[in-house]
């Protein structure tokens, strides 16, 4: 194989220009159109949302935002999204004064009741739908993802236990549309088991609380126990065959004993759907195994997998008609983000491949590492001059994030082991020594011999030169 | 001349490379300027860590480094009773001491000399053993850059939410650490390599000198301990006499006593576990280096948060799910979930097809429980389970140190070696 120096080659070219790669804009448009009634709404509108992105641009300094009113059309731009928000006046009765919202695509319609609204409602609203929160959950962007349901039973030889759940159709009904909407962003693989015997590795403490209805006394798992229930020791969860990353959902079945097994939220009440989050790893759903008006597993799964994704989820008092699972704002929203958030670690990890070359100035960088710090910076290129949809963004910045991350984590670009001075003179010194000590001896006379000879030619010149006959033993 | 020529070629051929030798040395690079550790977020100081990972190495091999391997062992079970799964878990033994030849009691590792606890038992996952544990494996699980072709499970795939234990016993030095009789890592190797994604690394040494390690380290958000200071020893802590050999440092024996103290839920910090470094019971000064732990103290920092695989959970609630895409129509009255029939009689325990996940705790009593046929009353061992197989499920005699208790129970009920075990030898 053929090491290849490119490391100056990288630095020389590529540094200035990186630092222009933290300038990503992306351009978006909103424009507002207002029933006569409300028109002096929108300048205010206008003016508000102007403030505000100008206050707040560690949050929106990737977007170039643009809101407009309806009837000027010469501001817009070529590939930019395009949303828009139409105010009206309040069709229903609206309840105490709250605007009625309603997305469809990537309109909004905004009804206004009686009273009025604030400037800054709007604004905020748009806000939450243009730059939601990250949620805390949120698992590490991987272009694949692993997804494995478990059906754990406690105890199922005391009877009365799960034998088997209808997944597939669960997975169709509730998880296929949403897994096929975002499958622009990652491709899911499905794996799932049944096991009969998953004890937990503690005691949970019976209820409390008194019920009218005492039969459902039960069990009760407060916040430190949600944070020990899975027994990893003991239970078997997902098959490990490569290195995707694995969101797991547990639907758990409580032995026969023990049930129903509650869930208590922060303040000690009853959860009302009876499942948590494990931030970055999965969601477990404890089930109630009885006939009562609760949600269907699935829809709870569906529900933790958009928080695991990172899929914003839409503010409660605005109502979404659309045919698919998402509406369009917040596959834009995800889109939008996770095309940033892949930028920003595509940039870190160039910049950390550079420092490390940097500081082991002989380590070579082989062929197959330049490749893919080349193709990084052709995706990274795409991305901030090209203007690109939110999908192409997106993989092309995911793209680049592999690229770059496989760069960086290459086995071959691996600090050298350090060896201090000392052992680098301990080493060289015995095997040069005896050898250069001849050397040096020899050269020593080599150079007096010549030295001599030289004198002796040159005093023998001399002689010549000054007459004389030289004695020639012929 | 020919001669002379080439007499002074073949010497500057030979002093050549002492030469670029010797320059190298003055000019080269100092390789450990600081740089700050990647991928860490700056948004992520005040979120907490959300996963656990643990790389536990023992680097020497042979029959008489026996207390590195239980020590390693020990950890290793301590760290997985605290709840840390095997898939986080990286644990490096050199040698293997188990199943030795010149072990007396093949297939047990025992860190007490009274063998009161068996540290091999029966579901232990060992990633890296023998002559794979070498320095360079060992940097390239830290640092990530592992082959293509490496498993899963002996890859570190920490992100920057994660804490990682490291712990390394073994034979040490002055800023070095032995490895396989055959090489060494130095404590510059050891502070380039962590610089992979993590939240927060808790180091921990168990060797001679071991404080030397852990003094070129730079990367942010470490915690480090080591058993002994410059020109100190550790010790071992007691000798098997049927072992032959020792079977536990005494650094490693007081912090496993420690831990043996902690379960899942103990709110113990790290500043009372390092306030209790006593030298006479330690037989070596330990130390702590904490000026790189700045987001929080060690007082502020639960045991757990290093020992144990303990994460914040989110739960969920009905009126938020509403904003994530769940209406009206999902909700059942009916299950998705097919149910065996509650057997109004109780069923029979079958003694001998059940499959029990948790075979570790079955051992010898379960194995002769059984099979045999004929046997009327097994041998008391120490912490052993015994039926009695003319009734098969009728009870359980267990035995520990401290007391002999007796328990009855009923062939319906399930488990019923598990139950003996729990109730009388769990602590």
């Amino acid at each position: 194989t053929c090491h290849i120096r490119v490391v100056f080659q990288v630095q020389q070219l590529f540094f200035p220009e990186l630092f222009a790669f933290l300038q990503l804009r992306l351009p978006i448009d909103i424009s507002l159109k207002s029933c006569p009634s409300h028109a002096t709404l929108v300048p205010q509108i206008l003016s508000e949302f102007t403030s505000w992105t100008n206050s707040h641009n560690d949050r929106c300094g990737h977007l170039d935002l643009h809101l407009v009113n309806k009837s000027d059309t010469s501001s817009y731009l070529g590939t930019a999204s395009r949303y828009s928000v139409k105010l009206g006046c309040c069709r229903f009765t609206c309840a105490n004064g709250h605007p009625e919202i309603t997305l469809s695509d990537r309109n909004m319609q905004l009804g206004i009741p009686k009273e009025g609204i604030r400037a800054s409602d709007v604004v905020r609203t748009l806000e939450d739908l243009l730059i939601p929160h990250v949620p805390s959950v949120q698992a590490q962007f991987s272009p694949r993802y692993r997804l494995a349901f478990s059906l754990l039973n406690e105890d199922a030889a005391v009877g009365g236990a799960a034998s088997s759940w209808a997944i597939e159709d669960a997975i169709d009904g509730y998880l296929t549309p949403t897994l096929t909407e975002l499958s622009i962003v990652h491709n899911f693989t499905i794996e799932s088991q049944v096991q009969y015997h998953a004890p937990l590795a503690f005691e949970p403490s019976p209820g409390s609380r008194t019920v009218a209805d005492s039969e459902w006394k039960g069990y009760e798992l407060d916040q430190d126990e949600l944070k020990t229930f899975i027994n990893s020791a003991e239970w078997t969860l997902a098959s490990s065959v490569n290195n995707d990353i694995v969101l797991h959902f547990i639907l758990f079945v409580p032995t026969h004993s023990r049930r129903p097994l509650w869930v208590l939220k922060p303040d000690g009440t009853r959860s009302s759907t009876n499942a948590f989050i494990i931030p970055q790893w999965g969601g477990v759903a404890i089930e109630y195994l009885s006939a009562r008006d609760r949600a269907h597993p699935f829809a709870i799964f569906r529900s933790q997998l958009h928080s695991l994704l990172g899929v914003p989820s839409v503010p409660l008092n605005i109502a979404v008609k659309s045919d698919s699972v998402l509406s369009a704002w917040q596959l834009d929203a995800l889109l939008r983000r996770r095309g940033v958030e892949n930028t920003k670690g595509t940039i870190e990890a160039l910049n950390s491949i550079m420092k490390l070359a940097d500081r082991i100035s002989n380590m070579p960088v082989r062929v197959d590492v330049r490749g893919d710090v080349l193709g990084a910076l052709d995706a990274l290129d795409d991305v901030h001059t090209h203007r690109l949809s939110s999908a192409s963004l997106l993989s092309r910045s995911s793209e680049a994030l592999t690229l770059s991350s496989r760069a960086f984590f290459n086995p071959g670009m691996l600090a050298m082991l350090y060896f201090p001075v000392e052992h680098k003179y301990a080493v060289y010194t015995p095997l040069f020594a005896p050898v250069s000590v001849p050397l040096l001896v020899a050269t020593i006379k080599e150079i007096r011999a010549w030295r001599q000879e030289r004198r002796k030619k040159l005093g023998g010149d001399a002689k010549r030169d000054s007459g004389g006959e030289a004695s020639t033993d012929n | 001349m020919v001669c002379r020529a080439g007499s002074v070629a073949f010497l500057i051929w030979c002093i050549i490379p002492l030469a670029t030798a010797i320059i190298s040395s003055f000019g080269g690079a100092s390789p450990h300027e600081a740089i700050e550790s990647f991928f860490t977020n700056s948004s992520s100081e005040g979120r907490g860590h959300t996963n656990n990972w643990a790389v536990l190495v023992c680097a020497s091999r042979y029959w008489f480094n026996y207390r590195h391997m239980a020590n390693a062992l020990g950890m290793y079970r301590s760290v997985k009773r605290l709840g840390i799964p095997d898939s986080n878990i990286i644990l490096m033994l050199a040698d293997d001491a188990a199943c030795n030849p010149r072990n007396k009691f093949p297939a047990t590792v025992y860190a007490n000399p009274g063998r009161l606890l068996d540290l091999y038992g029966e579901n232990i996952e060992v990633d890296y053993r023998g002559y794979e544990v070498t320095v360079e494996n060992f940097i390239r699980v830290l640092t990530g850059r592992v082959e293509a072709s490496v498993p899963r499970s002996k890859r570190l795939l920490s992100d920057e939410r994660s804490n990682i234990l490291v712990y390394m016993t073994g034979h040490g030095g002055n800023e070095f650490l032995k490895f396989q009789d055959n090489e060494e890592i130095s404590a510059f190797d050891i502070a380039d390599a962590f610089e992979q994604m993590y939240h927060e690394i808790f180091f921990m040494i168990d060797t001679c000198q071991a404080n030397t390690l852990y003094s070129k380290l730079y990367s942010p958000n470490i915690l480090a301990t080591g058993s002994s200071d410059l020109g100190e020893n550790s010790y071992s802590y007691e000798n098997d006499d049927e072992i032959g050999v020792s079977v536990i440092d005494s650094y490693t024996h007081f912090v496993l006593e420690y831990l043996e103290g902690i379960n899942k839920t103990s709110q113990a910090t790290m500043q009372d576990f390092f306030d209790l470094y006593d030298p006479s019971i330690i037989k070596s000064t330990a130390g702590v280096r904490s000026d790189l732990f700045t987001t929080r103290s060690a007082a502020q920092t639960l045991i757990t948060d290093f020992f144990g695989g303990v994460a914040q959970v989110e739960v969920l609630e009905e009126e938020a799910m509403a904003g994530l895409g769940v209406d009206e129509e999902n909700r059942v009255h009916t299950e998705g979930v097919t149910i065996l029939p509650d057997s109004s009689q109780p069923a029979r325990s079958p003694s001998h097809s059940r499959d029990y996940r948790s075979s570790r705790k079955e051992g010898l009593c379960y194995f002769l429980a059984t099979r045999s046929v004929h046997l009327d009353l097994v041998h008391l061992t120490p912490g052993l389970v015994v039926g009695s197989t003319l009734a098969p499920s009728l009870g359980c005699f267990c035995t520990t140190p401290a007391k002999a208790t007796w328990s009855w129970f009923h062939p319906a009920t399930a488990t019923p070696f598990e139950r003996c075990y729990d109730n009388h030898l769990k602590r």
